[in-house]
């Protein structure tokens, strides 16, 4: 090869550290850059923000000092503090958005106490996990933590960033996890495009649709790479294996310690107070109870006050999206918080009560022996080579499509072994069908009885059928499903005592057989009563003295499967279940729309001001207009928070997978929507017709339920409840369609649930 | 420890420096021991145990068959029980308690035999190897038994083989263990870029396909074409890992001084399951050969002998790699190609199988072991086995192709080092350029390590056996 010349030796030398210093060069200021606007937005965006609360901590120096996410912003109101206080001085709101414990200690120090203003309260509002949080996992907030001299405190570096990579270390693999898969991305595409592409498209973005699609189908929800390779951090989880999981670090072990020493140093009252949420965020906070009772002893040690109002009762209209408080909330919320510290004269030394720790059950069992019998003899079942059938006509309520039917979700609670195996083959496992073909090792709960097939070819093999021991028992789906069998008590035992003045329980149960089932706290004792298609009781207590207990009884002939037991009020104590939430069905993505050509003109009813003075936020329907172009696709989704539109002769489509039904445990009975008309006619209405079908065939899936409504041209929006024809299957997937007919009014849909008809008298 | 982990960077620097501060051999073996210890101890301390047990065990058996020679048959044996003993109980107890279990129900036999819960310490497979084949040398009389313990212990634990080979032949490191190191800067500087090149081709190449592999072979239902392109991505992983951890150990080895084994030579260009065989995995293979294959009587009984030989040598080198029927399956997968070659090949003129054709044929038989190699479970093997890419979906092409690329793109760099090896390295050994492309290349590879590293992928694949 010709350039294969003899160099002189001093250049190559020369060249040979030269060449490394310019890749290193280059590289550095690649990957030390923020790998994406996003990245970099957040990044810079946390700096600037430190800034600019700096800057308004100049400007008005704090008296009350409110710190957190950006709750703290849309949760708080500081007016509401100033009058219920009589408080003359600043009202602070410190936000630092997607913070937890670390940056607000961060702030705290840096910003407040070290740059000389002392507050007289200092209020942290946010989730109890969040002030549990020591860890950082986003590389962009241990960056900022770090620009924030955190490390000045060695113990709070220990415990922040100890044992955890640098930022920067952190910022430079996201950049070359990006590089990564965007080289994969680029190869991809290029080739996808070019053997799948249309003619005429452009390869790279044909290539990237079909891609991401066929990946999407392919692996679901682990369609990507790499685990964190489509978010906007980089390897930052790979790079910290030992991040703390959602339940945040032991409280003795978090920044709670070191929040109360740095305001107690320097003199100020420090209050923590746990943030409400929706009903559909409350795992967002989920902390175990007993690391829950840890934290609060341990404010209570050091001198701090606690509020809880993580079950603080507000409607859901309290809310404007899933985290975030409403302009009611925020009035709630605010009023709640500012009378509790008048009335604890906290500006004048006092403090708050006590915080009072939940109790967790310190025993878990079904007391009793089982009322159950099952007297008949397996025969080889017809058509199956090595199942057979054991006949339980009185225990059909237990099969398994029963059980799916009704929400509680197959396995039947029966369980069987085969008395002539060894232990390791004996067990069989429950199947959602029997294999015709082949000795399963499985049990199947049919219609006709139990379908039990050992795990391998045996003459006259003895079947033992017994009740699943295990508490709660895990249906196929992967939820709890808590049994109390006929003549025994699901019972829930505390040796501490409960702390309030008075005990409050409700449970909610379904309850399969002729008998029925009582709730007993102690000494007292309710029958369940039942409400539809579910049973109820509540009692009112006095708190028990001693060790006490709460339990379910089914009756000898009843099957019992509690979904909700729930102690307490306003601090509730759930020992099963969440409560059913609403199915949101605007929260989907509209996958159809038919209607009319769109108008070339905006009609006087639906204009800027009239929407604003009926919705209460910019929220006309926007189309394009003009000689410049044509009139475009109506952005249906422009007031996706607060609702969408539907023109004359529209017809929406929202599909609602399973995974969003499968909050309602029973299927969902009525469609509690929220509308209101806009027309030219101030008394005319506007008729609305609802269809429900199942989206197992998209958009031709059978028609489960309809129901309609007229919603009025003016005033507020309009609430119904439209109880289905049909009550619906539960955890389906389901299209809503929502048709309006042509050449009337607009209509406006601020909410569209699907709830149960229980949920509405709650 | 393991060689990608930031502590191995910090021990390798201490022991490097202090043991070319050092300059008498025998505190350099100390020095070398002492380090190997800490290595291999570094989790599990017990597992040194084992570890001096079993050098301990040959180290006596060849002083042994020194002193009494007419005795040395039984000494062999002893040696062999024991090593044999020390490998069956930690790697095969469960594996056979199970199957024994399994067997004895399937004939209606009530039991209780089942797993005990054994912890496999790492490398036991490949030290047990090197220790036999001392034993067995001494017995052959190719090796004179060794008196210093020191030297020996060193070449049994030295660190930059211990884990995952090469398999080491003892006279090889006891030669080098008795003998003097010499700096020498071309070892320094081969070595390090030997280190670089195989951690890159682990972190980079194996680390960018292995994710996806996992992701098919994890799918519940594959489909045909994403499983065989899985499968393809399999056959750069395991090379670019396995090969990586070679380079890596011999680029350490070399920089203190001592030459390893080369235990890879390009086997996806091998034309055939013999030349496949001494390309792959060449340490292992060759003490198969060596001490099994050849014991058992070789290639000179005849046919059906040889056929017997090579079935019974190929299935338990399949079972030394993993305590499961699936790796006794890949090997006896193996031996049937190397029938089969030694039958069909004498009668197939070379004319109609030319050099691409072999290689393209064989390198296909190789995807295929390593379906075997890849799936444990013997029933979704068999169900996976029969699943054709013919059948794909229009979305199954595309997740195909997608997985083909990501293979391509692991591949790349490999493919760039093999023509580096082959066309420009030739060209630059006694030039100036060797110096400037040197420090670029390892400065790139250094900044691929740093950026593309990924926590989670961090254990070899040979680890395991």
């Amino acid at each position: 090869m010709r350039f294969w010349r003899p160099l002189n030796t001093a250049t190559a030398v020369l060249v040979g550290i030269v060449g490394p210093i310019v890749l290193l060069r280059f590289a550095a200021p690649y990957f030390g850059g923020h790998p994406s606007a996003a990245d970099a937005g957040a990044a810079s965006d946390q700096a600037k923000r430190g800034a600019d609360l700096a800057q308004r901590l100049h400007d008005t120096p704090p008296g009350i000092l409110i710190i957190g996410n950006s709750k703290a912003m849309t949760d708080m109101d500081p007016d509401i503090y100033s009058k219920a206080l009589n408080y003359t001085k600043p009202v602070f709101r410190a936000e630092v958005p997607a913070s937890d414990a670390p940056q607000w200690y961060a702030f705290l120090r840096q910003r407040v106490f070290t740059a000389g203003y002392v507050p007289d309260v200092v209020i942290v509002y946010g989730t109890l996990a969040g002030m549990l949080r020591v860890a950082e996992g986003q590389w962009w907030a241990r960056e900022h933590l770090e620009n924030e001299h955190l490390t000045a405190t060695e113990r709070v570096q220990r415990k922040v960033l100890g044992g955890q990579v640098s930022a920067r270390v952190d910022r430079a693999r996201a950049r070359g996890a990006e590089l990564r898969e965007a080289a994969i991305n680029a190869g991809r595409d290029l080739v996808v495009g070019a053997l799948f592409g249309e003619a005429g498209e452009d390869r790279m973005t044909a290539g990237r649709k079909a891609a991401d699609a066929a990946l999407d189908e392919e692996f679901g929800a682990s369609a990507t790479y790499f685990e964190n390779a489509q978010e906007r951090v980089g390897p930052v989880v790979e790079a910290d294996p030992g991040l703390p999981t959602s339940a945040g670090a032991d409280p003795d072990a978090s920044l709670i310690p070191d929040l109360i020493a740095l305001a107690h140093t320097h003199g100020s009252a420090i209050i923590f107070v746990r943030a409400p949420l929706p009903e559909g965020s409350k795992q967002m906070d989920a902390v175990p109870v007993d690391r829950e009772r840890a934290a609060l002893l341990l404010i209570n040690r050091l001198g701090a006050g606690w509020l809880d109002l993580h079950d603080m009762p507000l409607p859901a209209d309290a809310f404007g999206d899933f985290i975030h408080l409403a302009p009611s909330g925020r009035t709630a919320v605010s009023t709640r918080i500012a009378r509790a510290l008048a009335d604890a004269h906290v500006l004048q030394g006092g403090a708050l009560p006590p915080a009072v720790a939940r109790v967790a059950p310190s025993h878990v069992e079904r007391v009793g022996t089982p009322v159950f019998s099952l007297t008949a003899t397996a025969a080889l079942a017809p058509g199956y080579v090595c199942t057979w059938l054991l006949p339980a006509p009185e225990l059909a309520m237990l099969a398994n499509d029963a059980l799916n039917a009704n929400g509680i979700g197959a396995p039947s609670p029966l369980v069987a072994s085969v008395v002539d195996e060894v232990p390791s083959s004996a067990e069989l496992h429950p199947r959602p069908t029997p294999d015709l073909s082949a000795c399963g090792q499985s049990i199947v709960h049919t219609a006709a009885g139990l379908l039990l097939a050992p795990v391998s070819q045996l003459p006259d093999p003895t079947f033992a059928v017994t009740l699943s021991p295990a508490l709660p028992l895990v249906n196929l789906r992967g939820d709890p499903v808590w049994w109390a069998y006929p003549g025994t008590a699901l019972t829930f035992s505390f040796d501490a005592p409960w702390d309030r003045p008075k005990l409050h329980a409700y449970v909610r149960a379904q309850v399969l057989g002729a008998g029925r089932a009582t709730l007993s706290v102690g000494d007292q004792t309710v029958p369940l009563v039942q409400h539809g298609r579910v049973y109820e009781a509540t009692i009112d207590a006095l708190p028990p003295t001693g060790k006490w207990a709460v339990a379910v009884h089914a009756a000898a002939d009843a099957w019992v499967v509690v979904d909700e037991l729930v102690l307490g009020t306003d601090e509730r104590v759930e020992l099963i279940g969440a409560p059913m939430q609403p199915v949101d069905a605007l929260r989907s993505s509209i996958s159809e729309v038919a209607g009319e050509p769109l108008p070339t003109t905006v009609p006087f009813f639906a204009t800027r001001e009239v929407t604003l003075a009926r919705i209460g936020a910019e929220c006309p329907p926007i189309w394009h207009t003009g000689p410049a172009s044509a009139p475009g696709p109506l952005d249906r989704y422009l007031c996706f928070d607060k609702g969408a539109w539907a023109l004359p002769g529209d017809h929406l489509r929202f599909p609602v997978p399973d995974e969003y039904t499968a909050v309602l445990g029973l299927g969902g009975d009525t469609l509690s929507v929220s509308a209101m008309g806009f027309g030219a006619d101030p008394k005319g209405l506007v008729h609305a017709s609802f269809v429900v079908r199942s989206a197992e065939q998209a958009g031709k899936g059978a028609v489960l339920a309809r129901g309609s409504a007229d919603f009025p041209n003016s005033g507020p929006a309009l609430a119904v409840d439209i109880p289905l024809s049909t009550p619906l299957p539960p955890r389906a997937p389901l299209e809503i369609d929502v048709d309006v007919p042509q050449g009337g009014p607009y209509l406006f849909l601020e909410r569209v649930h699907l709830v149960e008809s229980e949920m509405l008298a709650q | 420890m393991s060689f990608v982990q930031s502590e191995f960077i910090a021990f390798f620097a201490v022991v490097y420096i202090l043991y070319w501060a050092v300059h008498y051999r025998i505190a350099q073996n100390l020095l070398l021991i002492v380090a190997s210890a800490l290595f291999y101890g570094w989790i599990h301390p017990f597992w040194l145990v084992l570890l001096y047990a079993a050098a301990g065990l040959d180290y006596a058996g060849g002083l042994g068959m020194a002193a009494w020679p007419a005795h040395k048959g039984k000494v062999l044996a002893l040696s062999l029980a024991g090593n044999l003993g020390l490998l069956g109980y930690y790697k095969y107890c469960d594996f056979f308690l199970t199957s024994v279990g399994t067997a004895l129900h399937a004939l209606g036999v009530a039991s209780d035999i089942g797993p005990i819960g054994v912890l496999l310490p790492a490398g036991i497979s490949f030290y047990t190897f090197q220790s036999m084949a001392y034993s067995i040398d001494v017995y052959r009389g190719d090796l004179k038994p060794r008196k210093n313990l020191l030297d020996y212990i060193l070449a049994v634990s030295f660190f930059c083989h211990l884990v995952a080979g090469p398999v080491q032949r003892a006279g090889n490191l006891l030669v080098q263990a008795e003998t003097k190191r010499v700096f020498r800067l071309a070892d320094m500087r081969s070595g390090f870029g030997l280190i670089l090149w195989g951690a890159f081709k682990k972190i980079v190449c194996a680390g960018t396909v292995s994710p996806f592999v996992d992701k098919v072979y994890g799918l519940a239902h594959p489909s045909g074409g994403m499983l065989w392109a899985a499968t393809l991505g399999f056959t750069v992983q395991i090379l670019a890992d396995f090969s990586g951890y070679t380079d890596m150990a011999r680029g350490t080895a070399r920089m203190l001084g001592w030459e390893l084994m080369e235990n890879f030579r390009h086997p996806y260009l091998a034309e055939n399951p013999s030349d496949f065989w001494q390309r792959w995995h060449v340490s292992f293979s060759s003490w198969i050969r060596d001490y099994l294959y050849i014991s058992l009587g070789g290639s000179r009984g005849g046919f059906w002998r040889t056929t017997a030989v090579t079935f019974l040598t190929m299935t338990l080198s399949g079972l030394w790699h993993g305590a499961h029927w699936n790796f006794v399956l890949w090997g006896m997968y193996h031996a049937t190609l190397l029938v089969l070659h030694r039958l069909v090949a004498p009668r197939i003129p070379t004319s109609l199988a030319p050099r691409p054709l072999a290689i393209a044929l064989m390198f296909v038989c190789t995807v295929f072991g390593w379906f075997l190699f890849r799936e444990t479970d013997l029933s979704r093997m068999l169900q996976l086995v029969t699943l054709s890419p013919l059948t794909n979906t229009r979305t199954e092409w595309i997740a195909t192709v997608t997985m083909l690329v990501v293979t391509g793109i692991s591949a790349l760099p490999l493919f760039g080092g093999l023509l580096y090896e082959r066309l420009i390295a030739p060209r630059l050994a006694y030039t100036p350029w060797r110096f400037p492309v040197d420090t670029v290349g390892w400065t790139a590879m250094a900044i691929c390590l740093f950026v593309f590293q990924r926590m989670d992928a961090m254990n070899f694949i040979y680890f395991r056996f």
